[in-house]
């Protein structure tokens, strides 16, 4: 949408002054839960030495700080979503506006997007409404501005567009050099464009499952005067030839994927990776602080119906990137430490990368 | 290399995938109770803020005028009511469910004559 007569506001999902107010009123809570509330947890299931995971859950499982951290874990996510003032029904309301917004800016540029009308949504994403996003990114184009406006609201850990091409992309356009970049999994392309802002001079692609997050993602790159290729594809199966790229990403992808499809991603960036190309996985691949950090992070799985979470921090990715053809792979731990826990409730990132041989 | 079920659904997993069905207290009532707490603490923070909005639309201008409500809406002292409120509201809302009483024990009570 780089037409003159088009501001970038008049692309965005505007929010009624009440469910602003309500949103701020979900984040003053979450603030409290993870400010305070996660403390108290902490402090309490250190008295409570268990051997492991399952037996720290079951010393904990009727104190009243845990309980309540539960609850506010699974509901508060709730309360964004649904409800009078939740983001889906208020956005609902206003799909004519959104899915005119979509219908243009899809016509622009249109050899910048591919998408496929006949392509399955894997069962893995089409029935986990991960996050607790109602229809997740994949149903229908608003959900694109759902998914748009929720991680504008709230995420601990979702960089700003600036901290995200200084602290992730600019490092990985160092280390690589990369003249053709792919960003896996790039939903509505923050991540994508990040790479492509670090590394103005390659050709960036980026590729999803759902189209209506990579539509929004085509409307906001051209809004900046990007030419980012998205595709609609699977990373376990994708259409580029083979050793095509010097850089393969995925930023916040594989906690959403089960342990097979994380092995045919894995197969698949190395066949599309050149030899030498690079492979960088930003997620929550390691769950620092001892038993008390999986019973905490393993519950937020569950409660925030992100069910492959645990199985990442269980998968051996090192051999796994080994056994598919990569080498020099690195664990690179970024928040907090390996051995404390963070003394707020934050996501515990690692970037890990790996060379293809 | 791990199968998939089991990287997935290890025992740590089960017992929390397990206590969602108790709807995470001991007792349900209290997760519905608390549906409706934080429903109608949602409200009232919606009527706070439209409240506040209405007040300083009104020392803005005088009177209401067309564009007041919206101006203020938007204006920079709403955002920083906002985030000053989202924060002390949210503790004072949360905070008795784990320190429910904060008042002093009274002998007089204790030796329930």
């Amino acid at each position: 949408m780089n037409t003159a007569s088009t501001r970038p506001e008049d692309t965005r999902a505007t929010l009624p002054f009440d469910c602003n107010a309500y949103q701020s009123y979900v984040r003053g809570l979450k603030g409290w839960w993870k400010d305070a509330l996660y403390p108290q947890v902490i402090a309490e299931a250190k008295e409570q030495p268990a051997a492991d995971a399952a037996g720290l859950e079951s010393r904990m499982e009727d104190a009243a700080s845990y309980q309540m951290y539960g609850w506010l874990e699974r509901h508060l996510q709730q309360f964004k979503y649904v409800g009078r003032y939740g983001l889906m029904p208020v956005l609902a309301a206003d799909t004519r506006r959104l899915d005119a917004i979509i219908e243009a800016g899809v016509r622009q540029s249109p050899e910048l997007l591919r998408l496929d009308p006949d392509f399955q949504v894997p069962d893995y994403v089409k029935y986990a409404d991960t996050h607790q996003h109602p229809g997740s990114t994949w149903s229908n184009d608003y959900d694109a501005f759902v998914h748009e406006s929720a991680t504008a609201g709230f995420s601990f850990t979702l960089w700003d567009s600036d901290q995200l091409v200084n602290d992730y992309g600019v490092p990985l356009a160092k280390q690589f050099s990369p003249k053709r970049i792919l960003d896996l999994g790039c939903a509505g392309g923050k991540s994508t464009r990040a790479l492509q802002t670090a590394a103005p001079q390659a050709e960036v692609y980026g590729c999803d499952v759902a189209a209506p997050v990579l539509k929004l993602g085509h409307i906001r790159s051209l809004e900046l005067g990007l030419r980012i290729h998205y595709s609609q594809q699977s990373a376990e199966k994708l259409d580029f030839a083979d050793g095509f790229f010097d850089l393969v990403a995925s930023h916040w992808l594989f906690h959403e994927m089960p342990g097979g499809a994380i092995r045919n991603a894995i197969r698949e960036a190395r066949r599309v990776l050149r030899p030498g190309g690079g492979y960088a996985i930003y997620d929550m691949c390691l769950a620092p602080g001892g038993v008390i950090g999986e019973w905490l992070h393993c519950g937020y799985s569950v409660r925030n119906n992100e069910p492959f979470a645990h199985g990442l921090v269980k998968m051996d990715l090192k051999a796994e990137l080994e056994a598919a053809g990569f080498t020099d792979v690195k664990f690179d731990l970024r928040a907090p430490s390996a051995e404390k826990m963070p003394v707020t409730r934050t996501h515990y990132m690692t970037m890990v990368t790996a060379v293809a041989r | 290399m791990q199968d998939d079920k089991n990287v997935a659904m290890d025992k740590v997993y089960e017992l929390i995938s397990s206590a969602q069905g108790r709807e995470f207290f001991n007792h349900p009532d209290t997760a519905r109770l608390m549906g409706m707490i934080v429903a109608l603490g949602g409200e009232v923070f919606v009527l706070k803020a439209q409240v506040e909005r209405l007040t300083q639309a009104l020392m803005k201008s005088g009177a209401v005028a067309e564009n007041a409500l919206a101006e203020a809406g938007q204006s920079k002292d709403m955002a920083v009511w906002i985030a000053r409120e989202e924060k002390t509201f949210g503790e004072a809302l949360l905070r008795p469910f784990v320190n429910p009483d904060l008042g002093a024990a009274s002998p007089f009570m204790e030796r329930k004559p």
